[in-house]
C-alpha cells in the first residue's frame, strides 16, 4: 500500500466518523428545531382559539380543524398547556398517525373547557432519511473529491519524490555515479534530495577509499614480497652457505609466502564483501564442476584418495564465473587437505544442493567455527584457515546455504543453493 | 727519434691488425656457429643476443630480477615508467619486455597496445602484483605472451623467459640438450642416449625446469609452484615433489643417463654437470 493510499484511506475513514456523529447531531438539532417550531404553532393556534372563545364562547363541544374542544364540569381541575405526542387517524387515509398534541382545561366565562389540540409532526423517520441522504451525499462528493486530490498530489506533486524512490532504488556502491536529482519547488523535496546527493557521494568516496585501500594493500604488498624472496633466491643460489643458513633462507620463503597468499586471499575476502564480483552468468555446475575435478586428479592419486561421486548433468546457477569457481575449488581442496591416509571423497549434485563429505580425523573444534577467519584444527598447521571463510562468503552473496558437520568420520559439507 | 716513432707506428698498426684480425676471427666464428645452430638438427637454444627491457617502477626488485637473468645469458637494460620504455623501444629493439601493470605514469595496459601494434615481434611478459583473474586475462587477449603474478621465484621467471623467446624466435622447434639429455620441446619427447623416455606430463615439465635452470639451486616451494601452482597445499607437495625427482631419476637412469640431478641437504635440487 502506497502512502497517499493510506493517507486517503485515513482520511476517509475519519471522515466517516465524522460525519456518523455529525449526522446524529444534525438529526438531534432538527428535531428539536422542529419540535419547538411544531409547539410554537400549536400555541399560537390555542391563543386565537382561547381569543375566539372568550369572544364567544360555545355553548356546546365541537371537533373540528384538528381542534377538539368540549365543555367540563367544574370539578375538574385546570391545567396546561401540556404537550405530548398522540396517535391520531389520519382524517384521509384513515392510517395511525404520529401527531403532536396540546392538551389543557381552561376556564372561559365561568364555562370550563378541555382543549386538545394536535397537528402532524415531522415524523423522525423522515428526518432521519434527509439527514442521512444529505450526509451520503456530501460524504460521496467528498470521497470523490479527496481521490481526486490524492491521484493529483501522487502524479504530479509527488513526482519528485518517486523519482528520488527510483533513483535510491538504482543507486548501486559500485557505480561511481551519485544519485542525480531534478531541482523540485517543493523546499522539503530539495532538502532530502541535496541531502542525499550529499550522502551519496560521501559512500562513494568511502567505498572507493576502502577499495582503493584493499587494492593497495594486496598490490603493494607483493612487491616488497617479491624484493624479499629475490634477494633470498639470490642468497640461496651462493655457495658457501651452512646447512642452518640454508635452512633459514627456505624456512623465511615459505613463511614469504604464506605471508603473500594470506594478503591474496584476505583481500579477495573483501572484494567479496565489497560485492566486487558481479559478472552474472548462467553457469553449467556439473560441468565446472568436472573440469575441476580433472586438475585435481593428480593430486588424488598421489594422496591414495578414493573419489566417488554422483553429478546430475546440467545443474544450472547464475553466479559469477570466478567465483564459484573459487568457492567449488576451496571445497574440493579442502576435502583433500583434511582427509586421512587412504581416505574418500564423495561428491554428490542434485537440483539444488551439493553434497561434499571426505574421511577425516574427529575434531574438537565446533564444525560451525571452520568458516570463521583463521580457526582450524591445530594439526593442519600449514592451512591459512581462510579456505571456508571465502566460500562462506560467496554462500552469503548469492543468498546460498551451506552447514558442516561431522558425522563418524565424515565430514560432511552441505550447499543449498 | 723518427725510428722510435716509425716503430711505434708499426707497433700500433701490428696491434691495430691484429685486433683486426681478432675481430674477423671472432665474427667468423660467430658465423660459423650461428650458420650450425641454422643448420643443425639438434639445435640447443642459445641466449647470446637476447635482449630485456625491464619496465619495473620498483628499482631493487629490478636489480634482482637483472642480476638473475644475466646470469643466464639475457642482456637486461631498465626503465622506471613508460615514457622512459618508449623512448628504449624506438631507440633499440628487444626481444622481450617485462612489462609490470602499475607504473608511475600509467598503466602498463596501454604499453602493451602499443607494442602489439609497432613492436609486434616482442615478445611481453607481464609480471604484476594484481593478481586479479580479470588483469590476467585481459593482458593475455590483448596479447601478452605470459602473465606472471608477483611475487614468483626468480627460476619461474627465467624459465617463463626462454620460453616465450624460443615460441617466437626460434619456432618452437627448438631441443633443450643437457648432455645426453634431450628434450624435444614441441614434441614434448625426451630422449636420453636416443631412447624416448616415457614420463608423465608433470615428470615432463619437472625435467623442462630444470633443464632450463641448469646450474641453478631449484627449492621444493618452487619446483611445487611450477608444477601444481597456487591450489597444491605446501606440506603435501613437498612429498609429491620428492616423489616425481625420485620416479624421473629412476627413468632416466633405466635409459643409460647419468643422474645430474643432486640434492642440496635441506635446501631443493640442482641439475648440473657433476
Amino acid at each position: 500500500m502506497n502512502l497517499i493510499t493510506r493517507f486517503t484511506l485515513a482520511f476517509v475513514l475519519v471522515a466517516a466518523v465524522v460525519f456518523v456523529g455529525g449526522g446524529f447531531i444534525s438529526y438531534q438539532v432538527v428535531k428539536k428545531e422542529i419540535q419547538s417550531e411544531e409547539k410554537r404553532f400549536l400555541k399560537s393556534r390555542y391563543k386565537r382559539l382561547l381569543k375566539y372563545l372568550e369572544m364567544s364562547p360555545p355553548a356546546n363541544g365541537f371537533t373540528r380543524n384538528k381542534t377538539i374542544l368540549e365543555p367540563v364540569n367544574k370539578d375538574i381541575s385546570l391545567y396546561g398547556p401540556i404537550f405530548s405526542d398522540t396517535l391520531v387517524q389520519h382524517e384521509h387515509f384513515g392510517k395511525m398517525e404520529n401527531q403532536i398534541k396540546l392538551e389543557s382545561v381552561v376556564e372561559i366565562a365561568g364555562q370550563r373547557y378541555h382543549i386538545i389540540q394536535f397537528d402532524l409532526i415531522v415524523e423522525s423517520d423522515d428526518i432521519i432519511k434527509s439527514v442521512t441522504k444529505s450526509m451520503l451525499i456530501t460524504f460521496l462528493i467528498l470521497l470523490f473529491s479527496t481521490v481526486m486530490i490524492a491521484l493529483f498530489i501522487s502524479y504530479y506533486m509527488l513526482a519528485p519524490f518517486r523519482i528520488l524512490l527510483t533513483n535510491i532504488q538504482n543507486f548501486s556502491i559500485t557505480q561511481k555515479e551519485p544519485i542525480q536529482f531534478t531541482i523540485s519547488k517543493v523546499k522539503e523535496f530539495n532538502k532530502i534530495n541535496h541531502f542525499l546527493l550529499e550522502m551519496t557521494s560521501k559512500i562513494i568516496s568511502d567505498y572507493q577509499l576502502l577499495k582503493e585501500f584493499t587494492e593497495n594493500s594486496s598490490h603493494e604488498f607483493q612487491t616488497p614480497i617479491a624484493i624479499i624472496q629475490g634477494k633470498l633466491e639470490n642468497m640461496l643460489e651462493e655457495n658457501n652457505l651452512s646447512q642452518s643458513q640454508m635452512n633459514s633462507l627456505i624456512e623465511m620463503q615459505t613463511t614469504l609466502s604464506r605471508l603473500s597468499k594470506m594478503t591474496t586471499s584476505l583481500s579477495l575476502l573483501t572484494k567479496i564483501e565489497n560485492h566486487e564480483f558481479n559478472n552474472t552468468e548462467k553457469l553449467n555446475l556439473s560441468v565446472i564442476l568436472r573440469a575441476l575435478l580433472k586438475e585435481y586428479e593428480e593430486l588424488l592419486i598421489l594422496k591414495k584418495i578414493t573419489l566417488s561421486m554422483d553429478l546430475a548433468r546440467d545443474i544450472e546457477i547464475s553466479g559469477d564465473r570466478v567465483l564459484v569457481q573459487i568457492m567449488l575449488t576451496n571445497l574440493i581442496s579442502n576435502a583433500i587437505r583434511h582427509n586421512i591416509e587412504s581416505g574418500k571423497i564423495n561428491l554428490t549434485l542434485s537440483a539444488n544442493t551439493f553434497i561434499i563429505w571426505n574421511s577425516g580425523l574427529p575434531t574438537d573444534v565446533n564444525p560451525a567455527d571452520f568458516f570463521e577467519r583463521f580457526k582450524k584444527s591445530n594439526q593442519h598447521v600449514n592451512s591459512l584457515g581462510l579456505g571456508l571463510s571465502i566460500v562462506q562468503k560467496i554462500v552469503e552473496n548469492y543468498k546460498y546455504c551451506i552447514s558442516y558437520q561431522v558425522e563418524d568420520g565424515r565430514h560432511i559439507l552441505k550447499l543449498n543453493f | 727519434m723518427v725510428k722510435n716513432l716509425i716503430d711505434n707506428i708499426n707497433i700500433s698498426l701490428i696491434f691495430l691488425q691484429s685486433l683486426t684480425r681478432y675481430g674477423f676471427f671472432i665474427k667468423r666464428r660467430f658465423l660459423d656457429k650461428l650458420d650450425k645452430f641454422k643448420f643443425s638438427s639438434k639445435r640447443e637454444a642459445i641466449f647470446i643476443f637476447m635482449k630485456v627491457l625491464i619496465v619495473e617502477d620498483n628499482a631493487a626488485l629490478t636489480t634482482i630480477i637483472t642480476t638473475y637473468l644475466e646470469r643466464s645469458g639475457f642482456v637486461c637494460e631498465q626503465v622506471t615508467d613508460l615514457k622512459q620504455a618508449l623512448e628504449k623501444l624506438y631507440g633499440f629493439s628487444y626481444d622481450i619486455v617485462l612489462l609490470d601493470l602499475t607504473l608511475p605514469d600509467g598503466d602498463g595496459l596501454t604499453l602493451l597496445e602499443q607494442l602489439k601494434s609497432k613492436w609486434s615481434a616482442t615478445g611481453v611478459l607481464i609480471m604484476s602484483a594484481k593478481n586479479a583473474l580479470d588483469d590476467r586475462l585481459k593482458g593475455l587477449d590483448m596479447g601478452a605472451d605470459d602473465y606472471l603474478p608477483k611475487p614468483f621465484h626468480m627460476a619461474e621467471l627465467n624459465s617463463r623467459m626462454k620460453a616465450i623467446y624460443r615460441r617466437r624466435h626460434q619456432k618452437g622447434a627448438v631441443n633443450l640438450i643437457f648432455k645426453e639429455i634431450m628434450i624435444k620441446v614441441e614434441a614434448k619427447e625426451v630422449e636420453v642416449n636416443n631412447i624416448v623416455l616415457d614420463l608423465t606430463t608433470k615428470e615432463f615439465e619437472l625435467l623442462r625446469y630444470f633443464m632450463v635452470n641448469k646450474n641453478r639451486l631449484l627449492t621444493k616451494q618452487a619446483i611445487a609452484e611450477h608444477l601444481w601452482g597456487d591450489y597444491m597445499d605446501m606440506a603435501d607437495s613437498f612429498d609429491f615433489v620428492y616423489q616425481h625427482i625420485k620416479n624421473l631419476r629412476k627413468k632416466i637412469k633405466d635409459a643409460g643417463g647419468q643422474d645430474y640431478i643432486s640434492t642440496v641437504y635441506g635446501g631443493g635440487y640442482k641439475m648440473m654437470e657433476s
